[in-house]
């Protein structure tokens, strides 16, 4: 795993961002046993105390459970997920719009840009 | 610990050791050729020999030292939380270990040589290095303690003025030489003295006088001299004290003042 | 955990000031960046620390008790320089380590080394750079000291040693109970692994912060940040 992480967010929440990001696609799935903190660490390259603090706001916000003696997993209530996702979502959203309202498009081209979009590329990358 | 920086310090210092050895081979072998062939410049060689001892430990404990800083190892060395009489000694007693090896090698080289002289058919030679190999070992305590303690007290003052180079810059080997001049100026007035006399020179353990006298009557010889050369048990006391206490300062220096 | 403070610490090379009266608590753990330009006074700092240079004034305090040569059990010092023996094999280095460091975690240090795939006959001095550093952390890692001062570990190295350092670092390190300071110009490629940097300048430290805190505050990146207080 690679991340590009950014130059002015803390790291814990980029990791955080991209955690989620996975989770929501499946590529983590519900249950699923998270890498040790030192092997996220050494593979995303970052500080084991920030994997850590990751995996505690994670588990804060019930995305991932950290069993004692274990490790941390992937939650398996389906609901947290889901609403992971949607939250997820509407953030991609407002920052969409954020941008075609940087760029003067208005709603209705925007969404045909969109609806295009969706069928240029077959389905949802 | 200990046993692992003695093992570092001998294999470190084995390069050294070889090259010095070969070099004193050559000599011995020198020497040897002159002997079968009767020509006395062998016996210059031999000294020549002798002297190379005097800074055997000079030679290889400067080496030992600065071969650290020279080496970037300083780092790794001083690092080591071992006492720093154990680093200190490891160095002196691996470069001692190898002297002794060195000057027993010479001692059998040398009577060998003599040995090979006395034979040689010239009558003149004949008579003289019989004498000569006896006398050497009538006076072989004395001699080898001497030198030992002279090869000892040069190597001592080098590392001592190595260890002040590396404490102060730039002056810090200006600073330990004039201190190791003026300590050394003081050690022969000091043993020059009566007091020092009367302190130290006490319980004989070897008088070189009577024993060349004896040896010389024997042979028939009229000699005058009477005395003069003695080994002291009081004064040899007193200097193993000095070495231990300069290898005391040394480690000091390296846990104190030393910079690496 | 240890407790690392420095007490108005000097140092000064003839009339070069290396470090000006610098006083600092250390976090407990952690991985802590020592960062600022060339002769700000990093190197000084970290050889204070081991007790590798003598303080012109002031102190340096290890759990309680002054900072000097012979406390290589509790800081080990990483040289920039080729600071291992070279006329020793790797085996040979391991052996000798075992022999002089207390407590020296040689299964660890055999593991490394395996990791490495290096020949354990080959000489250090045959080394290539790289390996030379490699070798030299996974030995100075498994002295396991509370303290581990690496001064200027991924100098000169490439790319892919970098990477395989800071991971070997991350892998190994006891985040939670080791303490330790890294010096460096690859501010960059340090920063996702820093708990806590430390910026020097002029001999004086200008920020000490934890590094998500610097984020949070400054909201840009810690070379900027550099830059910023070192003009």
């Amino acid at each position: 795993m690679t991340i590009a992480f950014n130059d002015h967010q803390p790291i814990y929440q980029q990791l955080m961002a991209h955690l989620s990001q996975r989770i929501c696609r499946g590529d983590l799935a519900p249950g699923e046993k998270l890498p040790s903190v030192r092997a996220l660490a050494a593979e995303a390259g970052v500080n084991p105390n920030t994997v850590s603090r990751t995996y505690m706001e994670l588990e804060r916000e019930r995305i991932v459970e950290s069993k004692r003696g274990q490790g941390t997993f992937v939650t398996e209530e389906l609901p947290v997920i889901e609403e992971l996702r949607r939250s997820q979502a509407s953030q991609q959203a407002r920052q969409f719009k954020d941008s075609m309202e940087q760029l003067g498009i208005d709603q209705e081209t925007a969404l045909n840009l969109l609806a295009r979009a969706w069928n240029e590329k077959g389905g949802p990358s | 610990m200990y046993a692992a920086l003695w093992k570092k310090e001998w294999r470190e210092s084995l390069p050294r050791f070889v090259i010095i050895l070969g070099l004193l081979s050559a000599g011995y072998i020198g020497i040897l050729v002159l002997a079968f062939r009767g020509d006395p410049l062998g016996v210059l060689i031999g000294i020549a020999a002798v002297g190379l001892h005097l800074v055997f430990l000079f030679l290889q404990w400067t080496l030992a030292f600065h071969g650290e800083w020279k080496s970037r190892t300083q780092w790794t060395w001083l690092n080591i939380p071992a006492p720093a009489w154990q680093l200190v000694t490891a160095k002196l007693g691996v470069g001692f270990v190898q002297y002794l090896l060195s000057v027993a090698l010479m001692t059998g080289v040398g009577f060998w040589a003599l040995a090979v002289y006395a034979q040689t058919g010239d009558p003149m030679m004949a008579e003289a290095f019989p004498l000569f190999a006896e006398g050497l070992l009538a006076l072989y305590p004395l001699l080898f303690t001497m030198l030992t303690l002279l090869s000892i007290s040069l190597g001592l003052v080098a590392v001592f003025i190595l260890l002040m180079m590396k404490s102060w810059l730039p002056l810090g080997g200006w600073i330990g030489t004039a201190a190791a001049a003026a300590a050394v100026y003081s050690w022969f007035q000091f043993s020059g003295s009566a007091v020092y006399a009367s302190l130290f020179q006490n319980v004989v353990l070897f008088d070189a006088g009577a024993r060349l006298e004896l040896l010389l009557n024997e042979e028939g010889v009229e000699t005058g001299a009477g005395g003069g050369l003695y080994l002291y048990a009081g004064e040899l006391t007193l200097e193993v004290l000095v070495i231990a206490a300069i290898i005391a300062l040394l480690s000091w220096m390296l846990d104190r003042i030393v910079q690496a | 955990m240890t407790t690392l403070t420095l007490h108005q610490l000097t140092k000064t090379y003839g009339r070069d000031t290396a470090l000006d009266a610098v006083d600092l608590v250390f976090p407990a753990s952690g991985i802590v960046g020592v960062i600022g330009p060339n002769g700000s006074g990093k190197s000084t700092l970290l050889k204070a620390i081991c007790g590798l240079l003598r303080p012109g004034s002031g102190s340096v305090k290890i759990n309680g008790a002054s900072a000097a040569r012979q406390r290589g059990a509790d800081a080990a010092y990483l040289s920039e320089e080729d600071s291992l023996y070279g006329h020793m094999t790797i085996r040979q280095s391991v052996a000798f380590a075992a022999g002089v460091y207390p407590g020296f975690d040689r299964k660890l240090a055999d593991t490394l080394l395996q990791e490495m795939k290096l020949e354990s006959n080959q000489k250090i001095k045959h080394l290539s750079r790289g390996n030379k550093a490699r070798v030299k952390l996974a030995l100075t890692m498994a002295r396991k000291t509370p303290v581990l001062c690496l001064d200027e570990p991924l100098s000169g190295m490439d790319p892919i040693v970098r990477e395989d350092i800071l991971r070997l670092l991350v892998t190994h390190l006891d985040v939670d109970e080791q303490l330790c300071l890294i010096t460096s110009h690859e501010v960059k490629e340090l920063e996702p692994f820093l708990d806590h940097v430390l910026i020097l300048h002029e001999g004086r430290v200008v920020v000490d912060s934890g590094l998500d805190e610097l984020r949070e505050e400054r909201q840009k990146p810690l070379i900027e940040v550099l830059k910023e207080v070192t003009q």
